[in-house]
């Protein structure tokens, strides 16, 4: 098994450099592919673990389309470098990665006080005799496979299957080959079935996040925003202001003036 | 007549005053509103009369059906043991004291059957006229009692109220609020018949209430009144009346409740179920209450302490209504109203019902005999200090007030030392002659102001032809003058000229209430003189007028009472004492008043008119001026010999008939009243006639304790006492204030000293109550003022300047820029993740 | 035979490098890229927890199907605010734009 070991370091150590490299590519093109380049080591690590499926779709969906999408975005618009007005952008620098490492502190803390200790847990492979916790895996796939609703065709006879279990998966013959977790047809199955509703919801929500992507992007209406801006109703409805002629009603009003001044510059700037 | 008649037109005495008052107050609303006299137009000032007359109609009414009532209850036969014979009485007290156990229980069953037996034939119950609340078993019923204790009051509340209903007709001739007067006063009859009518403590005290009320819509008749004298001003007197009535009643409700709660106690539980009484609220019966009470008081469950709380309390509330000491500040300052008003507050209503309301309750207060202590000492120290007090007042109401006040406590004295029959003997007659001392004192007002009044068309039409012929080339100017001098002379008599000065005439003005300006009125209103004369000497107790005979009647078992209790020797003499001195003030005034040399209040307007006319003229600048030119006042009767072209005569005249009759008809009840009650030491058992009437309400607290016997002897010496004690009172004032010889009155306010302070300031209650009650609670009131501004407020603001603070430091995180929010995200996971695997219990290694 | 924990590790750092690249980094793509991978790292995570779990059966798998199909949703329209936000802005400059503040 050092093999398996062995390729789990290649891959995750890979990831991980290129994601650092990632975080501190200044162009954002190069962080892309470094993005790609992680996402690909990733599907390996998947295919280790013994998801097929997920691997393919982290090439298809993740590869092939998001970061693709980036890219297109990324044609479109020029990044010009300004200065920063986020007064808090020191502190975001120089904490974040604090912040970050402090994170990983934690979950290293958890991981190894639980019972996933390096040595406690014994590692994981699909079909090892020797692994409890796979046998059970492995059960848990029989158990599926046979439960399963006979499928049959318009003449009434069963499809698919084995002797043992007649018509259980189209086109799969449990008999011949080995059912894995990560199979698709199985993952198929469990999604029309036990996450039937999540998998309707998960549809709608890709609906609505096109119809969303389109609204949002098209280009607005000229005078669209001119007479209730959010800002505009925003202040308009502060009830409670301070008491005319005090100190903080002078302040206030300086402030206001101050945003109007920014206001208008924005305006002129449009 | 049957009792069932009875039963069927009982309701009508105070319904028909009711209606009265209501269709009155409709009249009003509709069509009159509050406008001036003269701005009526025919129509209205017919309504105006109109309910006038209703008001009358209603009472007379109401007077019919009360003394068909009263007759019907005078012919039905005594009830057994409406006078308990001393044997009777003597095994009753032995069971109550308990001495013999094994004598009481067998006696007990015997007593209580007697009792149970014979009907009262003098007593009819209406138990529900309609139901005030019905709600399932939750019904609360108004119903009648009618005994001769209510018939009497009946009777007695009509009849002050009609005379007072005939003599505001005149009184108020020219009021604004005529028929709002007329308005009120039946709806305060209608308080006071229910009040007296009730067979239930809870309708007692609602209509007690309903009274108080009454009382301080009409104390604030007047209420954009302005200036009175000094005296304390209506919105102020009649919020006095109530709040110093609402610690009375505060007592008083309680003794209800605590009443309430008994009955529903085991005490009034056994009882129901023994009488098969289903409904809650009929536990408050008076027939219930008392009969459940004293079967407990016999068989102990009822301790004696409880029944003194319970009839203390009640008593408290008598002592608000009925003005006694201390919370007797209130009925002085009810002089505010309109006089007639306090004619019916003093002689029959309001404050009778304190007195009324012991007396109903005798059953409980007779069988507490430290209750009844407590209520003669309370008696005899208001009327002490109501004699004591009306020796020295100016004002004729005040001296008519503190005699009310006196007399309640002559009252309550009499209750206190179980002399029921002579407490209300001596209402009754006190009715009389208080009513017609007030209505007296509302006629001589009148004719007061009347007289004043005329006197300033004089000033104005003198003033007027003086100045025409001083600047007899200049008429706007001679106009001018002649208003501006009119008005000052008009302002300085109704309110003086200098509110500095020493002078009470200068500082006050001219008071047509004060005795002062008084004097010699008996040739201009001879009937009123007569009758208030009359009043008078049936106040002072003159021997074989009404007031004597019922005085003498409570000084007489105070008297017999001192062999049980030797303080009641204490009280008889405080007592007679307190009758001299009520013989002394009550002709004080009369003699002021009516007699005397001089009628003094010409002077006094010519005083006031010249002060104020000076001071103008200096202003206006007139020189040479001599306001005697304008006008000089005299007296209209005295001076007619020398009457000349430059005097103006001024005279009081008698007022209409419609306010003499009334005058008349109590002088002639206040002698007559005296005889259907003569002493019966001396006309006999049974020939008493009012206390063998007035017995029967009173049969259970008899029982306990049966009035005394004495032998005539003693009686007649007792009367002679007291007539020679009230003659030489009259003969004292008629020294002082007849003969007005060498200034006596002043030598003797001089004589007595800080005594003469403390009478003419009233004992210092008001002044003792502002210190503690005012003072103190301003002074609390304002530290809990800066209490709540500093400490309240200043938490309250704290807390907003504190929000306030914290958003102007907290809105700077609002950067908007989303990586700070993701920061603060950042942080957050890490904290709660930290946080939860801290919390989770785990060993970090 | 690989330990469960290795994977956890793994997608601890993963994380970390997001959550640190999110902090840092001033470009709004490269920021969203950074959430991209966090998400990815949970991914990972998702999967080993259901390889070593038989009880949950194919959860894990469908979860992270559930996570991709959303990450998917999540670019359109995150990349449509982006494209809007330069519209309006000129810039996609995270620092630059404090929109939220109204």
């Amino acid at each position: 098994m050092v093999l398996e070991q062995l390729i789990f370091f290649v891959l995750a150590g890979v990831a991980t450099l290129s994601s650092i490299g990632m975080v501190l590519m200044k162009d954002p093109v190069h962080a892309a592919l470094l993005l790609v380049f992680t996402f690909f080591n990733l599907a390996g690590l998947y295919i280790l673990l013994g998801a097929e499926f997920i691997a393919a779709l982290q090439v298809l969906v993740y590869a092939g389309a998001i970061v693709v999408l980036f890219l297109f975005i990324m044609m479109l618009l020029q990044v010009r470098p300004g200065p920063s007005l986020n007064r808090l952008r020191f502190f975001q620098t120089g904490f974040g990665p604090v912040l970050a490492l402090l994170f990983l502190a934690e979950v290293l803390v958890v991981v190894f006080a639980s019972g996933f200790a390096l040595n406690g847990g014994k590692g994981f492979a699909p079909f090892d005799e020797n692994n409890k916790q796979a046998q059970q895996m492995a059960a848990s796939v029989k158990y599926v496979v046979e439960t399963a609703v006979p499928l049959k065709d318009a003449s009434g006879n069963t499809v698919g299957g084995s002797a043992a279990n007649p018509g259980i998966l189209p086109g799969l013959n449990t008999d011949k080959e080995p059912v894995t977790a990560g199979h698709p047809a199985l993952l198929g199955k469990e999604l029309y079935s036990t996450y039937l509703y999540p998998f309707e919801i998960a549809s709608l929500i890709l609906l609505i996040a096109a119809i969303g992507a389109i609204v949002i992007a098209r280009r607005q209406l000229s005078n669209d925003n001119e007479d209730d801006s959010p800002s505009k109703i925003g202040r308009g409805i502060s009830l409670a202001g301070p008491i005319p002629g005090s100190p903080q009603d002078l302040e206030t009003k300086k402030e206001d003036r101050l945003l109007e001044a920014a206001e208008r510059k924005l305006v002129m700037k449009k | 007549m049957t009792a069932k008649d009875i039963e069927s037109i009982l309701w009508l005495v105070p319904a028909i005053p009711l209606a009265a008052a209501l269709l009155n107050g409709l009249l009003g609303i509709v069509f009159l509103r509050s406008k001036a006299k003269k701005n009526l137009t025919p129509g209205q000032l017919t309504i105006r009369y109109a309910t006038s007359f209703i008001g009358i109609t209603a009472i007379v009414s109401a007077l019919v059906v009360s003394i068909i009532c009263l007759v019907f209850l005078i012919g039905q036969p005594a009830p057994k043991e409406a006078t308990a014979r001393p044997d009777e009485a003597k095994s009753a007290q032995l069971m109550t004291t308990g001495q013999a156990a094994s004598t009481a229980k067998l006696a007990a069953p015997d007593l209580q059957t007697a009792q149970a037996e014979p009907e009262n034939l003098r007593r009819v119950e209406v138990k529900e006229v309609y139901t005030w609340i019905a709600s399932g078993d939750f019904q609360i019923k108004v119903g009648f009692l009618l005994d001769p204790l209510t018939a009497m009051m009946l009777v007695v509340v009509n009849t002050i109220s009609l005379l007072v209903h005939i003599f505001s007709t005149g009184y108020m001739r020219d009021d604004n609020g005529f028929h709002r007067f007329y308005t009120y006063l039946p709806f305060f009859t209608f308080s006071m018949l229910m009040l007296v009518l009730a067979n239930n403590f809870l309708i007692l005290y609602v209509f007690w209430e309903a009274v108080g009320l009454s009382s301080y819509l009409l104390i604030g008749f007047w209420f954009s009144k302005k200036y009175d004298w000094g005296r304390l001003l209506p919105p102020a007197a009649n919020v006095k009346a109530f709040v110093v009535n609402r610690v009375g009643d505060f007592g008083f409700g309680l003794g209800i409740m605590w009443i309430f709660v008994t009955m529903l106690g085991n005490v009034g539980s056994d009882y129901a179920k023994a009488h098969n009484i289903t409904n809650g609220f009929d536990r408050l019966n008076y027939a219930n209450v008392f009969g459940a009470f004293n079967e407990a008081l016999k068989t102990n469950a009822l301790g004696q302490t409880t029944l003194t709380l319970i009839c203390l309390l009640l008593f408290m509330g008598a002592m608000g209504k009925s003005a006694q000491v201390p919370l007797h500040t209130w009925l002085p300052d009810a002089m505010a109203g309109p006089t007639p008003v306090s004619a019916l507050i003093h002689a029959a209503t309001m404050v009778t019902a304190g007195v009324y309301m012991v007396g109903r309750v005798s059953p409980l207060f007779g069988n507490s005999s430290s209750a009844m202590l407590i209520i003669s000492i309370i008696g005899i120290l208001t009327a002490f200090f109501g004699s004591t007090v009306g020796c020295t007042q100016k004002d004729i109401k005040a001296v008519m007030a503190y005699s009310t006040v006196s007399q309640l406590g002559y009252m309550f004295f009499a209750l206190g030392v179980f002399g029921w029959v002579a407490a209300f003997f001596h209402l009754m007659t006190h009715a009389f002659f208080k009513g017609l001392l007030f209505l007296g004192c509302g006629s001589v007002i009148h004719a007061n102001e009347e007289a004043i009044h005329e006197g300033f068309h004089e000033i104005k039409h003198n003033a007027e032809a003086w100045a025409k012929q001083r600047y007899p080339n200049d008429p706007a100017m001679a106009e001018e003058y002649a208003f501006e001098l009119f008005e000052a002379a008009e302002q300085a008599i109704e309110y003086g000229v200098d509110k500095n000065s020493k002078d009470e005439l200068l500082r006050m003005g001219l008071d047509p209430q004060s005795m002062d300006y008084m004097g010699n009125l008996f040739k201009g209103m001879p009937l009123t003189g007569f009758s208030m004369t009359i009043g008078a000497a049936a106040l002072a107790g003159i021997p074989l007028t009404a007031g004597f005979f019922s005085k003498d009647d409570i000084l007489g078992i105070t008297f017999s009472r001192g062999a049980d209790n030797g303080i009641n020797y204490v009280i008889y003499a405080i007592g007679l004492f307190a009758a001299f001195l009520t013989a002394f003030y009550s002709f004080r005034m009369i003699f002021s008043v009516f007699y005397g040399k001089d009628f003094r209040l010409p002077a006094a307007m010519n005083r006031l008119a010249y002060e104020g006319m000076n001071r103008k003229a200096a202003e206006l600048g007139i020189a040479n001026f001599n306001p005697r030119e304008i006008v000089n006042f005299v007296d209209g009767y005295a001076s007619k010999t020398e009457a000349a072209s430059s005097l103006t005569p001024i005279a009081v005249k008698e007022n209409t008939p419609n306010m003499s009759f009334p005058l008349l008809f109590l002088a002639f009840m206040s002698i007559a009243a005296g005889y259907i009650g003569l002493p019966t030491a001396i006309v006999g058992e049974g020939n008493n006639f009012f206390e063998s009437f007035m017995s029967s309400p009173f049969q259970t607290a008899l029982t306990v304790k049966p009035l005394p016997r004495e032998d005539a002897g003693t009686t007649i010496f007792l009367l002679i006492l007291s007539g020679l004690i009230a003659i030489a009172g009259v003969t004292l004032a008629f020294v002082m204030y007849h003969q007005r010889r060498a200034s006596l009155p002043e030598r003797a306010g001089q004589l007595s000293g800080p005594l003469y302070a403390v009478s003419r300031y009233k004992w210092f209650w008001d002044e003792l109550y502002n210190l503690i009650f005012i003072k103190a609670g301003l002074a609390f009131f304002n530290g809990l003022r800066l209490f709540d501004k500093y400490v309240i407020d200043g938490a309250v603001n704290g807390v907003g300047w504190l929000t306030r603070q914290s958003a102007q430091q907290l809105r700077k995180v609002q950067t908007g820029f989303f990586g700070n929010y993701a920061l603060y995200m950042a942080i957050g996971l890490v904290a709660v993740v930290g946080l939860f695997y801290v919390l989770s219990g785990n060993k970090i290694f | 035979m690989i330990p469960v924990a290795w994977y956890l590790i793994l997608s601890g750092v993963l994380f970390a490098v997001g959550l640190a690249g999110v902090l840092v980094r001033r470009n709004v793509l490269v920021i969203f890229m950074c959430v991209e991978l966090m998400m990815n790292a949970v991914n990972i995570s998702l999967v080993a927890f259901a390889r070593s779990f038989t009880g949950v059966r194919f959860a894990g798998d469908a979860f992270v199907i559930f996570i991709i199909t959303v990450a998917a949703a999540e670019a359109a329209v995150g990349l449509a605010i982006i494209v809007s936000m330069a519209r309006q802005n000129d810039s996609i400059d995270a620092d630059q734009i404090d929109l939220l503040k109204d």
